[in-house]
């Protein structure tokens, strides 16, 4: 070497030259912020791979996959971070959410472990026993991936550990790992999931009750530290979408939990929801939109009025109704309801009691100008109705009344404008604004008739089922309970 | 009386884990002194020590040419060195170890040109300017290292075994040239030495240690 | 004739050579046919056409390309590195030299997954004020090490100097919330999941190696040269580029051919620190992993191929040009 200075100055050069190419070789899609990182399970490589290819065509933007065992990319999710997960078992995902690292989930397959043998079963393996033979070569995932977890706990379960473990002559960190090893010979069964196996042409799967009827959910999930929720949704709507990332899992083999969304880039849907809701769900509603990237078309009227709607003809994705009895009007067109929230039903009078009313009988009282919500119209109306009628005091609703409305918000504006001595309203109608108690007080009436309970439904025709349930989850998180409560109702989901 | 070149005041040297005794030294300016002594007893490292290749003696003065340079780097002293193993710098051809030096020390290319020519006439270099040290007799690059030493004419010559690893044969033709390059470069040298034959045919002074 | 008697040398008897030369020939041969086996089982599972499939897909076409760029890189880097801290040890006795000469094997002993996590803790979980903290603690205990020896020259100086410069930044960026990641993503040197994180992945084994090779060429040149370089005027930077550093030629490359060797097998702290994204950050050891995870025996067989005939001419090229005189 004659002269080290240039020697040296042409490694500088090349070194960076060298730095400057992978530099800009990462900047093909714009600067990293743009791509989305999926932390996916190696057993759902083929489909996502397509997928992600088709969404690359489709829209653009660069999906990166990283494949692993679920329980190794879930240590991996708390260092770095990353858009979405994607494990093979919902268990992982109750993990992420307990551990705070993920938000909303969407189901986009349906796994079942089996036996899997090479192709013709030459050992005649039928049961999950079976892999106590003598002389029986296994190969089984190991507890980082889903697969692996899974049928080790089943096989402990099942008092077959000690019988199977002498046969393990290996286990592997992913599942294709482990049908590979079927595939070549290596081994003369693993246990693995029916769609792995059916990307290998020289082995048969075989389903054994142990396993078939605990099958496992694959959900995608958006990570909290993404960065972007909506590109991160958008891509989740479209894996799980039935004529798109759906259909991609059933052409490959797969199972499917459910028919999943229709797809679009902007899913439009309406949510029928009972008036008193709207102080509390309004601004959560905006908010959903926002992340979901989606337009949700809101009414709020009266129950009454909604379930007329929809006797009409309307028919809306979601449904939060004022109270149970009005779901169960229209129940044919909507998947069970979960109840979120209560509400009770209150009097509302001038501030200081100036009439000295104390409970439901003295508004029996001559003269005395009352407002109920009509039976028709509202469930508010409806359970007042009720709740007079079992109390003896149907002489107040056959003409005592004097106004009649569609709505609780109504009352409220009527006792404002003075026109009422007293309503019976809901205790959040009286606390949608802070205005109202400056100048009004509640009367608890302490009777059981006097509750509503409002449950959230998914429309049973609605191309975005998947889309609702995740807006019935997000208006009653942990966030919008807050709001809820500030508002006078009763929590009465269990989370 | 002639000025003292090198003057040694009582210079300790720690050697490994034994420390020297204080040695004292003068020598004349112009003078050839041949330091004896048996093997071991420390003359190799006290020469290492005077060129400045050893941490600092460790007691005492070294004065070179009237300034003291006890601690001054190796380069800043204005010595040459022949090692016992000759060390030419195997990346270099002949004529470039010789340049060595005064390229260093930025002399013009006609400076260089003559001093170079100058030393191989009188080391008997020229045909082998453009030979690498790998090509050389064991004499010749003897030669060759004594004219690197001497190209930029310093204060003093330090030479250590002159003739290891020579043949009998080409022991009178080294000496013979030492003796020369001393007398026509007129440098003070300080001749490091197991053997009495040797030391007696170059110094005018023998220094006997213990 | 010869008599056996008392005063007569035997003939002394010497037991036959063969079993012995046999022995050596049966290992040197058992040894060669294993490697052999492994190679020619590769051979055999590649379908041409397949292996044809394989090596025409972009995505592969770009992971050749990368490797080849990152591996380059980092055998670049590495000797870059490796010969300042090679000379270093070879040349300067200090107190502390065995323990940084062990710190310095650390990455050789680790399995290659540690190194990559600890990249991937590094930059995403730990904040750059932290580091620098981590950073001004070490230059204070050399700095307190040098002290401590009673010398005050430039060096301890230059560590004390060094940790109060980073003490400062730690304090200055401290409560800041972002991770080292998202600071150097802000200057465009993204790392996790990068192609530049390749190379990250890939330095702390190669640079290991290097090392070790360049303090045994500069242990092998004779300190000798440098002594009479600085007799005629060197101080030791000057004698360590003109006189040391020419000689060490051969080495270097050793150590650079050595470092890109490494590079290229390097797989596990690249796949947990940089991912092993198709188009993005996969190499050709990533390739075969993602191969074989699909069930693409021949493809893996095929980069396996290409990989093992890289590795073989890498080695070739060192042993042609460390036999010529040099040192490795």
């Amino acid at each position: 070497m004659k002269r080290p200075a240039l020697v040296i100055a042409i490694l500088v050069v090349l070194l960076g030259g060298a730095l400057r190419w992978l530099r800009k070789g990462d900047r093909v899609n714009e600067p990293g912020k743009e791509d989305l990182l999926v932390h996916c399970a190696a057993g759902l490589r083929r489909p996502m791979s397509e997928i992600a290819r088709q969404y690359e065509e489709e829209f653009g933007v660069k999906v990166n996959l990283q494949f692993g065992g679920s329980g190794a990319l879930a240590s991996q999710l708390e260092v770095a971070g990353g858009d979405l997960y994607l494990p093979a078992d919902q268990s992982y995902i109750d993990f992420a959410r307990e551990k705070g690292l993920m938000k909303e989930a969407i189901p986009a397959a349906r796994l079942t472990a089996g036996l899997v043998v090479s192709k013709g079963n030459p050992k005649g393996l039928q049961e999950l026993s079976d892999l106590g033979q003598e002389a029986l070569k296994i190969s089984l995932a190991e507890k980082s991936a889903s697969v692996g977890k899974f049928t080790w706990k089943v096989l402990e379960m099942e008092g077959l550990i000690d019988k199977v473990t002498p046969n393990v002559v290996v286990t592997k960190p992913t599942v294709n790992a482990i049908v590979e090893d079927v595939a070549t010979g290596a081994v003369d069964v693993s246990l693995a999931w029916d769609a792995v196996a059916g990307n290998f042409a020289e082995v048969e799967w075989i389903a054994v009750p142990e396993f078939s009827r605990r099958a496992k959910r694959a959900s995608i999930g958006v990570l909290t530290s993404c960065k972007d929720a909506t590109r991160a949704l958008h891509f989740a709507r479209f894996v799980t979408a039935r004529d798109r990332g759906r259909k991609t899992f059933l052409d490959l083999g797969f199972v499917v939990p459910d028919e999943g969304d229709a797809w679009s880039q902007v899913p439009d849907v309406t949510l029928f929801s009972g008036s008193m809701l709207r102080p509390a769900i309004q601004g959560r509603i905006r908010e959903f939109e926002a992340r979901e990237g989606c337009r949700v078309n809101t009414v709020f009227e009266g129950c009454g009025t909604l379930v007329a709607q929809m006797e009409a003809g309307a028919n809306p994705a979601g449904y939060f109704a004022c109270d149970t009895k009005f779901l169960m009007m229209v129940q044919d067109r909507f998947f069970a309801g979960q109840v979120m929230t209560g509400n009770e039903i209150v009097l509302l009078v001038r501030k200081g009691n100036p009439l000295e009313l104390r409970g439901l009988a003295d508004l029996s009282r001559e003269g005395l100008k009352l407002g109920i919500c009509d039976g028709e119209k509202s469930a508010l109306g409806e359970l007042t109705r009720i709740m007079l009628e079992r109390r003896g005091l149907t002489g107040i609703l056959e003409g005592r009344v004097s106004v009649k409305v569609a709505k609780g918000d109504d009352l409220v504006s009527a006792m404002q404008a003075r026109s009422l001595d007293a309503a019976l309203i809901y205790r959040s109608n009286a606390l949608a604004s802070p205005v109202t108690l400056e100048e009004h007080e509640i009367l608890e009436l302490n009777d059981e008739l006097a509750f509503a309970e409002q449950p959230f439904a998914v429309g049973k025709e609605t191309p975005y089922p998947e889309l609702m349930k995740r807006l019935g989850e997000f208006l009653t998180d942990g966030q919008a309970r807050g709001r809820f409560e500030e508002l006078g109702f009763q929590w009465r989901l269990e989370r | 009386m002639k000025k003292a070149m090198l003057v040694l005041e009582e210079v300790t040297v720690q050697a490994g884990q034994f420390v020297l005794p204080p040695f004292s030294l003068e020598i004349a300016e112009g003078e050839c002194v041949a330091l004896m002594g048996p093997s071991g007893c420390g003359k190799t490292t006290l020469l290492e020590t005077a060129c400045g290749l050893r941490r600092g003696p460790a007691g005492g003065r070294i004065i070179l040419g009237g300034d003291e340079v006890t601690n001054l780097p190796p380069g800043a002293r204005g010595i040459g060195l022949v090692p016992q193993d000759v060390a030419l710098f195997p990346s270099l051809k002949v004529r470039e170890q010789l340049e060595f030096g005064p390229r260093l020390h930025g002399w013009n290319s006609v400076e260089i040109m003559q001093r170079v020519e100058g030393l191989a006439r009188d080391l008997g270099l020229e045909n082998l300017l453009e030979r690498s040290p790998g090509k050389l007799s064991g004499g010749e690059a003897r030669r060759v290292a004594l004219g690197r030493a001497l190209a930029l004419r310093p204060r003093l010559l330090c030479l250590d075994e002159a003739l290891t690893g020579l043949d009998e044969a080409r022991h009178e033709e080294v000496l013979g040239v030492i003796r020369k390059m001393i007398e026509v470069e007129g440098v003070t040298a300080l001749h490091v030495t197991h053997s009495k034959k040797e030391a007696e045919a170059i110094a005018d002074r023998v220094v006997m240690m213990e | 004739m010869v008599k056996e008697g008392g005063n007569q040398a035997k003939i002394w008897r010497v037991r036959p050579e063969w079993p012995f030369l046999l022995f050596l020939v049966f290992v040197v041969a058992a040894y060669l046919g294993v490697l052999l086996l492994l190679v020619g089982a590769n051979v055999l599972t590649v379908s041409w056409r397949q292996a044809g499939e394989v090596l025409k897909d972009p995505n592969i076409q770009h992971s050749i390309k990368l490797t080849f760029v990152t591996c380059t890189a980092t055998a670049i880097l590495s000797v870059l590195v490796s010969v300042p801290v090679g000379y270093l040890l070879s040349r300067y006795r200090f107190r502390g030299r065995a323990l940084i000469d062990t710190l310095l094997d650390i990455p050789i002993l680790l399995p290659p997954l540690i190194v990559g996590l600890s990249l991937l803790i590094l930059f995403n979980r730990i904040s750059p004020s932290a580091s620098c903290w981590i950073l001004a603690g070490g230059a204070l205990a050399a700095a307190g090490w040098g002290f401590g020896r009673g010398e005050n020259g430039i060096v301890p100086r230059f560590f004390t100097g060094g940790a109060i410069v980073f003490g400062f930044i730690a304090w200055a960026f401290s409560g800041s919330d972002h991770s080292l990641e998202e600071v150097v993503s802000e200057v465009g040197l993204p790392m996790t999941f990068h192609p530049l994180g390749v190379v990250l992945a890939q330095f702390p084994v190669a640079a290991a190696f290097a090392v070790r090779t360049m303090r045994t060429t500069f242990d092998q040149i004779s300190p000798r040269y440098e002594d009479v370089a600085m007799t005629l005027g060197c101080n030791r930077g000057q004698a360590f580029m003109r006189v040391v550093l020419p000689l060490a030629g051969k080495g270097i490359v050793a150590a650079g051919t050595m470092a890109w060797a490494r590079a290229l097998g390097e797989f596990g702290p690249i796949l947990i620190f940089a991912g092993a994204t198709r188009g993005r950050t996969e190499v050709l050891a990533t390739s075969v992993f993602l191969e074989i995870n699909i069930g693409n025996l021949p493809g893996a067989a095929a980069l396996s191929l290409l990989m093992i005939m890289l590795a073989v001419s890498t080695l070739l090229v060192v042993r042609f040009l460390a036999g010529r005189g040099g040192t490795v």
